[in-house]
């Protein structure tokens, strides 16, 4: 138990009054990063991460992972209060969220939600403190091809898995890596696809773009239906709280089984949308009652919020062992390892030990202080959403505006992130994926180096990638990934071919 | 956070706008163009196998072939769905493009009077013109706003935000 003395340690490196400080602050901006429209977790974090720069990492690790949190527990608010999900993975949650919000027990469903999210998010938090050390010991040993073969992996589970066309998700990644590209070469110095513009030689910063991408496209679908919001108001106070918690031993098996697919579907990129999903649909189908799911069951909160929270968390750890992000979030804070001058991956476990267990030991308390927060403070958050849109709206783009400026510097990039903003729109409504479009962005360099080194190794023939057991299996299993919608496809081709047999026969 | 439950009464109403098919189709053609020079500017630098091994262009210009047939699948998807579904309703489309264009103008008007006097513009414009409300709230919450702002950002943390010519009268 090795793990337990290197946690004890992160504790001793995080309890701080500095630490705890930022964890509060990191968790209450969350929140209201959460609740309102256009702030969600991937850019809340993009426009807070420049004002990190100068503090060490691990405050600034602890600030902008409590964030994450708060934005995790905030989007329920809005699931349950307003209907409208915060983030794709709180899509579920309003199933039966709204309809108890609307039964007046309001109170009642967010407390489910929350402690749901918790039970979630310590599951995951748990995974990782026993497993990622073990994963990256492992990657040790990992050279380019292995490298090529796990990033390539990550790309192939997004399409294999991913609900939209397969060649929108192709294409928003394509995009992704094309945009990584643009700039100046670092092997060759060549510049590329700079078209002769000089604003382009550094190549589009992935902040400034999810920003546009996430928040401001998002002010433009809000905007859509108008200035007006609806809501229930909701109050929680420790009756309900106690009276909720004395009935959750009662879904004990429907949280495991959460907790399972949870965990599951978030080392695997771009799950936690699948994830809740699956929890919800798990707990309908072994319910003793699925006829009262979609009118108010409390277990149709619970389910899906801690497979969300347990995917959202366990998205952490590839992130965090192999420098792989698992979620469009975990990119943008694998994006702020860089600027503070860690190298995401393997080494980060053996050569920066306080900063990984500090985070780690940051996560538990995060969630628990979060937990705390967010049962105190909802009466405030819900009051947030009454404010009217045509206030909060500017204020929001002005946000954004100030975070993509201060990246760089640069007003030039404010333009970037409202080009952005439109694509991102348009792209929305038209249902390209978003995740893997920054997923790819934030890794398409190191993945471009992987390949050119292994290409340079083999004199270009790919089958480096099958060199040994470990990249030839990896490389198998992404590209058995890759194909596996066609196997859907089929056996639904040959089922229908055969009851149109059955019929005529 | 996304809106898509709301209930919109005028927008069901209302009943036209452009339909999501041409906009599948021009995206997807959009994409191709775009793709179609990103290959060329690629091939330019060289796509193929240097002396060291694979020059610049390499990976991208596989990448652009690659998005660009990508493109040509949403196109001849698009095309051969006869799908009458709407991308947006005239009323949401005019809804968009009166928080865009004052958002295009305010982000214009950053390199001119600096990032803080805008803001305060922007947002006391749009609450007056979208949300109805007097001059002087418009005015008071733009300028309230801005004063917070600009004490986190230049006076807490020293963040310098692009200033004008009203900071520049009072000497920042």
């Amino acid at each position: 138990m090795e793990e337990l003395s290197l946690l004890a340690n992160g504790f001793g490196v995080i309890l701080t009054w500095q630490n705890i400080g930022l964890m509060m602050i990191g968790i209450l901006l969350g929140i209201i990063v959460g609740v309102l429209p256009g702030l969600g977790g991937p850019n809340g974090v993009a426009i807070l991460l420049p004002l990190t720069f100068g503090m060490s990492p691990t405050s600034a690790i602890i600030l902008l992972s409590c964030i994450y949190w708060g934005a995790l527990f905030g989007g329920a608010i809005t699931s349950v209060l307003f209907n409208i999900p915060g983030e794709a993975w709180s899509v579920a949650t309003t199933f039966d969220g709204y309809p108890m919000a609307q039964n007046g027990q309001a109170g009642a469903a967010l407390t489910n939600a929350f402690s749901g999210s918790f039970i979630g998010a310590i599951t995951g938090v748990l995974l990782i403190t026993f497993l990622a050390p073990r994963v990256a010991a492992f990657a040790l040993e990992f050279g380019p091809p292995e490298f090529f073969a796990v990033f390539f992996l990550t790309f192939c589970s997004f399409i294999g898995l991913g609900k939209e066309p397969k060649a929108k998700i192709m294409a928003a990644m394509g995009l992704g890596l094309l945009l990584a590209a643009v700039g100046m070469d670092t092997v060759s110095g060549d510049l590329r696809m700079t078209f002769g513009s000089r604003e382009l030689m550094r190549g589009f910063d992935f902040l400034v773009v999810v920003i546009g991408l996430f928040g401001i496209s998002e002010i433009l679908i809000t905007i859509e239906e108008g200035l007006a919001f609806k809501g229930k108001s909701a109050k929680i106070d420790l009756k309900v709280v106690l009276k909720t918690w004395a009935q959750l031993p009662r879904y004990f098996v429907t949280m495991i089984r959460s907790c399972v697919v949870g965990c599951w579907m978030g080392i695997t990129p771009g799950g936690a949308v699948a994830a809740s999903f699956m929890g919800y649909g798990l707990a309908k189908r072994f319910s003793k009652e699925p006829d009262s799911f979609g009118k108010g069951n409390p277990e149709g909160v619970l389910a899906p919020e801690t497979a969300a929270h347990a995917a959202g968390t366990a998205a952490l750890l590839p992130m965090l062992a192999l420098g792989i992000p698992g979620s469009a979030t975990a990119a943008v804070l694998l994006g702020g390892l860089m600027i503070w001058g860690l190298q995401p991956g393997p080494l980060l476990f053996t050569e920066q030990k306080d900063f990984v267990w500090g985070l780690i030991a940051s996560m538990y308390l995060g969630n628990i202080a979060g937990l705390i927060i967010v049962l105190s403070t909802v009466p405030l958050f819900a009051a947030i959403l009454k404010v009217p849109f045509s206030i909060i709206a500017p204020m929001i783009l002005m946000v954004c505006a100030v975070g993509a400026y201060t990246v760089l510097g640069s007003v030039h990039d404010i333009w970037i992130m409202a080009l952005f903003g439109i694509v991102g729109y348009i792209f929305k409504k038209l249902t390209y994926p978003l995740a893997p479009l920054v997923l790819a962005l934030v890794l398409g360099d190191r993945l471009e180096d992987a390949f050119r080194q292994s290409m340079l190794t083999s004199k270009g023939s790919l089958d480096i990638f099958w060199s040994n057991g470990l990249c030839g299996s990896i490389t198998t299993i992404a590209i058995l990934l890759l194909i596996s919608p066609a196997f859907g496809w089929i056996r639904d081709r040959i089922k229908a071919s055969k009851s149109a047999e059955s019929k005529f026969a | 956070m996304s809106v898509t439950e709301l209930v919109s009464e005028e927008g069901a109403q209302e009943g036209k706008g452009i339909s999501r098919r041409s906009v599948e189709l021009v995206v997807a053609f959009v994409l191709m163009v775009l793709c179609a020079a990103l290959a060329w500017d690629n091939n330019k630098i060289g796509a193929g196998w240097g002396g060291a091994g694979p020059e610049a262009g390499y990976f991208p210009f596989r990448l652009a072939v690659g998005v660009g047939l990508c493109g040509l699948a949403i196109f001849i998807s698009a095309f051969r769905e006869g799908n009458s579904e709407l991308f947006a309703t005239w009323l949401q489309l005019k809804r968009v493009f009166q928080l865009l264009v004052p958002l295009l103008v305010y982000v214009a008007s950053i390199s001119y009077l600096g990032i803080y006097l805008s803001s305060a513009l922007f947002i006391a414009c749009f609450m007056k013109f979208a949300g109805g409300y007097s001059i002087l709230r418009s005015l008071a919450t733009g300028v309230i706003t801005n004063l917070v702002m600009f004490y986190v950002f230049e006076l807490q943390f020293s963040v310098p935000l692009p200033k004008g010519p009203i900071e520049a009268l009072f000497g920042f």
